[in-house]
Parts: C-alpha cells; sequence; structure tokens
C-alpha cells in the first residue's frame, strides 16, 4: 500500500483461476476500508462488480485460464476510485458492448463494466493487455491508515 | 458455495449461499441441472446468503428460470441484496425475475 500526493496505489496479484476471484475480493476490500472507511457500500458494490467482471475476462478471455498470475491495481484519490486489470494473454474485443438478448446465457459481463462504472476502457498491446475501469466518488475518501 | 434445497409451502426453496459469481455459477448450474423438477413448480430463490452476483450468476439464474419454465412452473426471487438488485436492473432482467415484497408474504 503506498500514499503518494493523496493518491492511493494498492497492487494485488491473482491466479489466473476462477476460485481465486473471491479471496481477490476480500482482499481488495479488506485493503480499502482499511485506507478509505468512508466508501459507500452502494460506491464498494459497483466496485466489485465491474472489478470481478475485469478479472473474469482476463482469466478466461485473456489468459485462456491458464494458471498464469494476471495484476490488478487499485488507485483511490480524490473523487476517483480505479481499477487496473492486466492480462498477458491475446486479450479480446471489447468495442461490441450491446446488451444481449434477454434469455441468452451469455453476454452481460463488458455491458456491466460499461454500464456500472463511469469510465470504462480496454488498452491493448504486444507486452500485454489493461482494462481500466474508473468509478466516480462523491465524498473524499481518503485517510491515512492508524 | 453450497445450494441447499427443501420444500415449502410455495413450493422449492433454493437458498444458496455465499458469493454467486464465475466459480460459484459453474457449481449452480451442476446442482440445478440434476434436479428433478415436477411440472408447474414454483422454485423460490432466497439471496438472504448471497451478498453478490456477477454475470455468470446471472446467466445461472436464467438458466435455472429456463428450466423452471420448461416444466411450466416459476421462478421467485427472496431477499434480494442491494448489489444483486442493481445488477439485475442495468442489465433489464428484473422484469423475468419477479421479487417478493417481503419474505414473510
Amino acid at each position: 500500500m503506498r500514499f503518494v500526493d493523496g493518491r492511493l496505489s494498492l497492487l494485488f496479484e491473482s491466479d489466473s483461476s476462477l476460485d481465486a476471484i473471491d479471496p481477490l475480493w476480500t482482499e481488495v476490500v479488506g485493503a480499502l476500508d482499511h485506507a478509505a472507511p468512508r466508501l459507500s457500500t452502494e460506491t464498494l458494490d459497483r466496485f466489485r462488480t465491474v472489478l470481478v467482471e475485469a478479472v473474469v475476462n482476463a482469466i478466461v478471455h485473456g489468459h485462456r485460464e491458464d494458471g498464469r498470475p494476471l495484476q490488478v491495481e487499485v488507485h483511490l484519490e480524490s473523487g476517483r476510485l480505479e481499477a487496473r486489470v492486466h492480462d498477458s494473454g491475446p486479450g479480446f474485443v471489447f468495442s461490441t458492448v450491446d446488451l444481449a438478448p434477454m434469455d441468452a446465457e451469455h453476454g452481460r459481463g463488458l455491458f456491466l463494466m460499461r454500464h456500472m462504472s463511469d469510465e470504462a476502457r480496454y488498452r491493448q498491446n504486444p507486452l500485454g493487455n489493461t482494462m481500466h475501469l474508473a468509478l466516480a466518488v462523491t465524498a473524499p475518501p481518503l485517510g491515512e491508515p492508524s | 458455495m453450497t445450494i441447499p434445497v427443501r420444500p415449502g409451502p410455495e413450493g422449492l426453496v433454493v437458498r444458496p449461499e455465499g458469493p454467486l459469481d464465475a466459480a460459484a455459477a459453474r457449481i449452480f448450474r451442476e446442482e440445478i441441472g440434476r434436479w428433478h423438477l415436477p411440472r408447474s413448480t414454483t422454485v423460490v430463490v432466497d439471496l438472504d446468503r448471497v451478498p453478490f452476483v456477477d454475470s455468470s450468476g446471472i446467466s445461472a439464474l436464467l438458466g435455472l428460470r429456463k428450466r423452471v419454465a420448461a416444466n411450466q412452473g416459476r421462478i421467485v426471487l427472496r431477499n434480494v441484496p442491494d448489489q444483486v438488485r442493481r445488477v439485475l436492473r442495468v442489465t433489464r432482467l428484473d422484469g423475468l425475475f419477479p421479487a417478493e415484497r417481503d419474505a414473510a408474504a
């Protein structure tokens, strides 16, 4: 955990396994609760929703569940909570974000990332891909941990 | 994820426990695939112990709904947490999953 100029930066590493997602969130929310106890339940719910979708995409479509670790950065500063999920696989197409037909059993993850965040973008390059997801937070949430 | 099922006055009551995420959704699908659903059964999914659902969890619920509907039954959600309610609303699926207003109803 690092505080630099009022900005909190956290770095997490997760196995690229679906079973690792819940423990990863427990770690993330524990660190956020400690550093920013004033984040609202609604903000944390939305953040969990978009972060988990991004990690699932990185594991399933980025790494193809190959077991190689992936990195998740969380940044918090006044007015903004951001996640960056890195994968080193072939990536996926983020442009198609239409909502799946009502009875379709797949195809809502990207839509949720777009619509539950305030900013979502996916950068691909030969060295690795990054999903950026940001939420606006109203109250200044940062405080130095005791 | 554990998925206890018990018969209730209104039909079958399913009470999953734990986050209904991609890993749990696989288990949920396997479990419901093994059930024998009588015709015209109401399945109540009590979500009071489900703190979180992702798109895979929503897909698993849709799979259950499809199975129940194929048997002329219906699905009702009980004790829907705010996060689940929000995800259903954003994905415009709230109309497919009627929710009880009150667990005691």
